[in-house]
Order: structure tokens, then sequence, then C-alpha cells
């Protein structure tokens, strides 16, 4: 097949897989099926083959929109990790008094310096998109805005945990500051754990998981692009 | 020409009845329809994948991965597809239905009966 065919291949697979999110298993076989149009009509030398056989296999969004759908055990399987995640918090929730785990100053502490961080680095619209495409799963616009979403969601889980420490640390400043005050021995210590438990929550569970699912997002396009000529 | 509905609800009476004569996979099974039908059945050939795959899913077809053909693909990866034995029974379930429906509008239409 001629070298400027498998270029249109592999950039229509790239295309496929990053805005419509399509497998690698899926890919190959629409490929298998596009190749052998080609091939049959014997038109592999003529002008726009390729184009007119990606039109006679359909629209993309149509075809990736109903390969989407036939999948749907998939989405089920994350709805049910969702739902044992939040099963379980709730259940330690009503073990314990919620308000132990409500500090005000903590959870300041953990947006403002993650949201500050993120803002030195990226713009609001990267951030916004970041959130959109991990948690949302909103499909991103080409390989770049996927490996800038991974940026900044690995920075923001390190400004997580950054985060965490450093409210640590002023936790025990607070409280070693006066010794002798216990009543801010008791507040310091609230600030120290609940700032950790905060970032690690967010650094982890929010970060990590949209982090996880991008990565995901990223192996299967990798995995896609991949044409054997 | 068939209608856009009529296409869509006949590809699972379609595509296992074609399984049920021997293991296939996607662009074949869009020429044998084509074939068969004269031209009247015209899918958008994309649109067979969901189909094939919801009905593995529902556990109706079996696929494996093979290589093409060397004289016409030159090995490449493509994906077989072979009736499953429940597949078997839904076939036969679809076949009475489209039956009745074939005998029921031939009766009306006074045109000869099918099987």
């Amino acid at each position: 097949m001629p070298d400027e065919m498998n270029e249109r291949i592999r950039r229509w697979r790239l295309e496929l897989a990053v805005q419509h999110g399509l497998f690698k298993h899926e890919l190959d076989e629409l490929e298998d099926h596009v190749r052998e149009d080609l091939e049959r009509d014997d038109v592999l030398h003529q002008n726009h083959a390729i184009e007119r056989a990606l039109e006679r296999l359909g629209d993309s969004r149509q075809i990736a929109r109903e390969l989407r759908k036939s999948r749907r055990l998939a989405l089920m399987h994350s709805a049910i990790g969702v739902g044992v995640v939040a099963l379980f918090i709730v259940s330690v929730a009503m073990a314990m008094p919620l308000h132990i785990f409500i500090d005000v100053p903590s959870f300041i502490l953990i947006v403002g310096v993650v949201i500050g961080g993120l803002w030195i680095t990226y713009r609001p619209g990267q951030m916004c998109r970041a959130i959109a495409i991990g948690a949302l799963r909103s499909p991103p616009r080409d390989l770049d805005e996927v490996i800038q979403t991974q940026g900044v969601l690995r920075r923001g889980r390190q400004l997580c945990w950054a985060t965490g420490i450093l409210g640590t640390l002023i936790g025990v400043i607070q409280m070693l500051a006066d010794p002798s005050d216990w009543s801010a021995i008791g507040a310091g210590m609230a600030v120290a754990l609940l700032t950790t438990l905060y970032g690690a929550f967010a650094g982890e569970l929010l970060f990590g998981s949209m982090l996880q699912t991008v990565q995901q997002r990223r192996d299967q396009i990798d995995a896609a692009i991949t044409v054997k000529a | 020409m068939a209608t856009k509905e009529l296409v869509a609800a006949s590809s699972r009476p379609l595509v296992l009845s074609i399984l049920e004569r021997g293991e296939s996979y996607g662009y074949a099974i869009i020429q044998d329809v084509k074939a068969r039908s004269g031209g009247e059945l015209q899918w958008t050939d994309g649109m067979l994948y969901p189909v094939l795959h919801r009905l593995e899913r529902e556990g109706l077809i079996k696929s494996r991965w093979g290589t093409a053909d060397e004289s016409s693909g030159g090995g490449r990866k493509r994906k077989y597809y072979q009736l499953s034995r429940e597949g078997g029974k839904a076939l036969k379930a679809e076949k009475t239905q489209w039956l009745n429906v074939h005998n029921t509008l031939a009766q009306l239409w006074g045109v000869p009966h099918a099987g």
C-alpha cells in the first residue's frame, strides 16, 4: 500500500482514538475493512481512493457512538467502582461524628494552594478542560490536549500532597508556638492531621483517579495509532 | 430499496443467518448481504460492526482474531465471527417471527407463502 495511504490511515485512527474514544481492537477491525475495500476495488493508486473508502465506511461519529454503546458493560463496571468507594466513605462517616473531620482553615489551605499552584503554570481554560476530560470524560481535541491534561492533573496531585505536608508543618508550628497553651495544641493538631487527610483524599481519589482515566485514554491512543502497513 | 428502519431491524437475523453458514468477518458479511439482496439492502458499512459487537456481548456469536488471507490481505489482523449455540437458538426464534410476518403479508397480498 502506498506510503501516503498508510499515513492517511494512521491519521484517521488517531482521530477516532482521540476524539471518539475507540479502542485498538475496534480500530484494527475497521482498518481491516477499509484496506480490504481498497484492495478489492483495486483502486490503490487512484486519486482520493482512501477518502472514498472512508466515506463508504460511513460517518465516523455515528459509528463510534454505536460502538461505544455496544460496550455498556464497561461503563457499568466504572459505576460500580464509584459506588463502592462512596458506600465505604458514607459508612465511615456514619460510624463517626462528621464534624471532627471538618476544619475550615485546612480546607481553604488545600483549595487555595492547589488552585493557586496550578494557576502559576496553566491557564484557567486549560484547568477546566483537564477536569472535563478527566472527570467527565469529555473527548479531547487532539493528542496534545491529552498530554497537557496529564500535566495539569499530575501537578494537581503533587500540589495536594505538598499542601498536606505544608498543613502538617503549619499545625506543628502552631502547637509549639506556646507549649503552655493546651487549647492551641488541639487546634494545631486538627490542622496538621486534617490537612494531610484532605491532601491525600484530593490527591489520590480526585486527581489520582482523573489522572488514571486520562492515562488509560493515552495508552489506548498510543496503542490505536500503531499501524502495521 | 429497503428503508433505514427495515435495514436496521433485519440486521440481526441477517448476520445470524450468514454466520450459520460458517465463520465470516465484517467485510465479507456486508458483501454477502449486498449480493443476496441484489443491492436492495444497503448498509452503511461501518454500522455492521456495532451490530456484531452487540451480538457478541449477548453471547449469540463468538469471535477470534486471525489473519487475513495471504493472497488478499497480506496477513494483517482480522476478526472472525461464528455462531454460538445460543445464537443458533436465537436464529430459530428470529426465523419463526420473520416468517410469520412474511406469511401474514403474503396472505394479504395474495402471493405464495414461504417455509
